[in-house]
């Protein structure tokens, strides 16, 4: 074989082999990129069971509270009241028995009413903007701050859950104001942002270092919960200077 | 000025080409920069001498098809890392096929050319059946790029169709 027939195999097996690579590089490739989209849904796949776990627990968290806070009032309440009727009836005097009935009355009421927060649907009934409001009249009230509410949204279309989730968490982030902040005054506004929805929540009391890791879960949870609804959770904080929270949905 | 047409411009257009598709962007950026390298080497080596305007131009071949498939690798490249394309299906991404075919023709291609001289020379039409690898490899491109057209052509009229009932 002459010297140029081995440059021509050369240059002819060089090329085909030189194809070849570049088709293999293809099918590489198309193969990559199939295990890429594979990891991706697991990922998005856990990440949705995360978090349907998130809302399954703030559910469960919110039934706990609701059989607590009926265990109370059939211990502190109704019982009370069972016995005083009881002891009414039990006394011979007219205006006991009538006494008693009055109070049989009340009974009725307060398990009417005891029988309402039973009631799983109350998140469908009540608007987030009626529900802030009360919960700031609930504070003002008990007098432990001055409020101011603003509401910018005509009416909301949500899902259950993620009116859930923004009540419980607007309602945590009150009570961590209360807890640790004693503010004088919580300003809540809720309004269309440039993208998304907000709810705004000013208070003016201690404010914290928020580059500093905190000692409990809570801003974590708070964190989370939000996530679930595909939302998003924004604290600005520093000492002596208040806390401002953005709820993005 | 047969090399300035087929050489420069194809390959400068094929790689604009490639920007349209590319979504990152900095490796469209990469592409531009690929671009403008080319230009600068390209006439430089006019200039001094080393390829001339009127040849088949073996080196001019060699720079030209190493920048189409340097540009091909930055698609693939974009491709594989930009999350975007983790929900489409590749097989069915025309911007896909377009540039694999492009990317096929140049990497069969590319030995025939850039020895295309040497060839034609040593062995002229006794192996006539090297010289017609890239028409035939074009043809195939061609009937690719055709292929595309029909689909997205009976896609859109399909959508069409939605959206009109």
């Amino acid at each position: 074989m002459t010297e140029s027939e081995n440059q021509f195999l050369f240059i002819l097996f060089g090329g085909i082999f030189f194809g070849l690579l570049m088709t293999f590089f293809i099918l590489t490739l198309l193969f990559f990129h199939r295990q890429r989209q594979l990891q991706n849904k697991q990922k998005l796949e856990q990440i949705r069971i995360e978090n349907e776990k998130t809302v399954l627990n703030l559910k469960n968290e919110v039934q706990q509270e609701t059989l607590a806070h009926i265990g109370r009032e059939l211990h502190d309440n109704i019982g009370q009241l069972l016995s005083l009727a009881k002891l009414n009836f039990q006394s011979l005097k007219p205006e006991k028995n009538s006494e008693g009935k009055l109070i049989l009355n009340q009974i009725i009421k307060e398990v009417r009413d005891l029988s309402k927060t039973l009631n799983t649907d109350w998140v469908e009934d009540i608007s987030l903007e009626k529900f802030i409001a009360q919960e700031l009249v609930k504070l003002e009230d008990a007098g432990l701050c001055r409020t101011t509410f603003e509401y910018e949204l005509g009416e909301l279309s949500l899902t259950k859950d993620q009116k859930l989730v923004l009540m419980r968490v607007t309602q945590e982030c009150l009570n961590n104001a209360i807890k640790h902040a004693s503010p004088e005054l919580i300003e809540i506004k809720v309004y269309q942002g440039e993208k998304r929805r907000v709810i705004r929540i000013i208070d003016t009391g201690k404010g914290f270092d928020v580059s500093q890791p905190s000692q409990g879960s809570g801003m974590t949870n708070l964190k989370k919960r939000m996530i679930a609804i595909e939302g998003e959770f924004k604290c600005v904080s520093s000492i002596g200077k208040g806390t401002a929270i953005k709820l993005l949905f | 000025m047969f090399n300035f047409f087929y050489a420069h411009l194809a390959s400068v257009l094929i790689l604009f080409l490639f920007t349209t598709y590319i979504k990152t962007a900095k490796i469209r950026s990469l592409v531009y920069s690929t671009i403008v390298g080319f230009l600068i080497s390209s006439v430089f080596l006019h200039l001094v001498g080393m390829i001339d305007f009127n040849d088949a131009g073996e080196l001019i071949s060699l720079i030209s098809s190493t920048v189409v498939l340097t540009g091909c690798f930055l698609f693939f490249t974009d491709l594989i890392f930009n999350d975007s394309y983790l929900n489409s299906e590749l097989m069915k991404f025309s911007g896909f096929w377009v540039l694999t075919s492009v990317f096929l023709y140049y990497a069969t291609t590319f030995m025939v050319y850039i020895s295309w001289q040497y060839l034609y020379t040593n062995f002229g039409e006794s192996i006539q059946m090297v010289f017609e690898l890239p028409r035939i490899m074009a043809l195939v491109t061609t009937f690719v790029y055709v292929a595309i057209l029909i689909v997205r052509l009976r896609e859109e009229k399909n959508q069409l169709q939605t959206s009109n009932s």
